[in-house]
């Protein structure tokens, strides 16, 4: 799987290493992103697909049992479009 | 920071302050600006405190950002201050083309942005000062060339100025792509991972400002900021400068104090029919209705009305003008000024004008209105920038204010003037050609 062999090797995976305990949340780059769908397919839950093909993510935090689907999405993601961040701890 | 003699422009209620020069002695030379203005204060020998009370100054006038974001200046000096070799921009790219400000600013008073800019670069330690001008706007880039040599011959100029002329597109001046150029790579706006974070050029912190920000600062040094806040609201002090066009008889720029109401910017332009609607802030501000035309010029009074200063922009359209089409014009131009990078503004924008277009031509019916407003909430903050976000406003005005208008259309009743000529003018871009299809689109 390149992604697994991609984590051991390099071992900055700068997109997985925002991953922490606290609450976080989906970001897409837009720019970067080129409507694959991989993460749709991983996670229907969370992100949505609009008319185009391209995702639709919300602000919310992703649910702790999607975590690793997430961070599974993050990393395979083929434009590397997908990051997860810290979600906002107060909202606004 | 002294000031040589009491020339109009120094007393504090007195307008115009930006346009001074001009509207006094018909002159833009360094000559008149130094007559109008004095000289531009500068740190004396050994005077370590001069960034400070800079800093301070700008702050207690509550200057904010006169390119559409109104971000308190003083806090944008802060975000670089500390940082070694800041870049200072003087942002007068004037995408926007309902707006003639830079270039009216550039021309008639092309030393205060220059003192201004020099000011600002003296607050933070800035050593290299970028103005930079679109490459269809000739005019402005002229005038600060002129300037510059005048002020190399007199001696004055301390800090290094280049002019750079990016390409003129809507987006090219978006804060971003106007630094991604400038560090060599496309006039397109980049995606920010984290924001808050300075943006860079070769890792020099870049500070981008608006040329009339810099214009204020000018004065503010020279006269302080009390005189700063003599005129405009409490919350909102100053002078801005503002476009106008459509239904008058004098379109062009105005000096206004902040709180002016925009019927009466209106009148002074020559307001000359009954208006449908204002189009507040630019092609991605929003549409005013003629009830709410006696709103303050000012973020506060605007937001509550739903609008927002943006560029400066205020074109009337007259009653006897379709808000439909008009609506439908401005998005199709705007979605040909996409850079072309994200999905949802390559896709999106295209849809929405076309569905705007079969509206206004009577083609379309109510599923087209639902769809409309649909894909207006699904593109809605999707964007790298805010180009989607300012047509999406736009079209939600249209459909508030135009609401009438709308409904007749999509019973395919379209008004009398949808036929008429359009009221506000696109510009056809050379540029346009080479964006004709998404560069970056591959079928699933």
């Amino acid at each position: 799987m390149p992604s697994e062999r991609r984590r051991r090797a390099g071992g900055h995976d700068e997109h997985a290493t925002v991953v922490t305990a606290t609450a976080v949340r989906l970001r897409v780059d837009p720019i970067a992103c080129d409507a694959f769908g991989y993460c749709v397919e991983l996670l229907p839950e969370i992100v949505g697909l609009d008319e185009w093909g391209f995702p639709v993510l919300d602000d919310t935090p992703v649910p702790p049992y999607l975590i690793d689907l997430a961070k599974r999405a993050v990393r395979d993601c083929p434009r590397r479009a997908l990051l997860l961040e810290r979600a906002p701890s107060s909202p606004g | 920071m002294t000031v040589t003699e009491t020339a109009p422009a120094t007393v504090a209620g007195a307008l115009p302050r930006l346009l001074a020069v001009w509207h006094e002695t018909a002159r833009t030379d360094l000559g008149a600006h130094l007559l109008v203005h004095g000289p531009m204060p500068f740190p004396g020998r050994g005077d370590s405190h001069f960034a400070e009370r800079l800093l301070e100054a700008v702050r207690r006038s509550g200057l904010t950002g006169r390119g559409g974001a109104g971000f308190p200046s003083a806090r944008k000096w802060d975000s670089v201050r500390r940082s070694r070799h800041p870049l200072l921009v003087v942002n007068a790219m004037e995408g926007e083309p309902a707006s003639d400000k830079d270039r009216v600013l550039l021309s008639s008073a092309p030393h205060l942005v220059l003192d201004g800019a020099e000011l600002a670069a003296l607050a933070v330690g800035a050593r290299e000062i970028l103005v930079c001008v679109a490459d269809d706007r000739p005019d402005g880039a002229r005038a600060v060339q002129r300037a510059l040599h005048e002020r190399a011959t007199a001696g004055l100029g301390r800090v290094r100025v280049r002019v750079l002329r990016p390409p003129g597109r809507y987006v090219s001046g978006e804060e971003s792509a106007l630094v991604s150029w400038i560090a060599g790579g496309s006039a397109r706006p980049t995606f920010r991972k984290e924001k808050g974070v300075p943006l860079t050029v070769r890792h020099r912190p870049t500070l981008v400002h608006n040329a009339e920000t810099l214009a204020h600062v000018a004065l503010i040094a020279r006269h302080g900021s009390d005189w700063f806040r003599a005129v405009g609201m409490l919350d909102a002090p100053g002078t801005s400068l503002v476009s106008t066009s459509g239904a008058v008889e004098r379109p062009g720029v105005y000096e206004v104090e902040l709180g002016t109401p925009v019927a009466r910017i209106l009148e002074r332009a020559g307001l000359v029919a009954e208006v449908s609607g204002v189009l507040v802030g630019g092609y991605g501000g929003t549409w005013l209705a003629p009830e709410l035309i006696d709103t303050a010029y000012a973020p506060g009074p605007l937001a509550a009305a739903g609008s927002a200063m943006g560029a400066g922009v205020l074109a009337a359209v007259p009653a006897f003008a379709c808000g439909v089409a008009e609506t439908a014009r401005i998005v199709s131009y705007m979605a040909g000024q996409s850079a072309m990078q994200c999905g949802p503004c390559v896709f999106g924008l295209p849809s929405m004008a076309g569905d705007l277009a079969r509206l206004a031509h009577g083609d379309g019916d109510r599923p087209t209105l639902a769809r409309l407003r649909k894909r207006l909430d699904v593109v809605s903050g999707r964007g790298a920038c805010r180009h989607p976000d300012g047509v999406i406003r736009l079209v939600r005005s249209a459909l508030g204010v135009f609401a009438v208008d709308f409904a007749e259309h999509a019973r395919r009743r379209p008004c009398q003037g949808s036929n008429r000529s359009p009221v506000l003018s696109v510009p056809r871009s050379a540029h346009d050609a080479v964006r004709a299809t998404p560069a970056r689109w591959r079928p699933r």
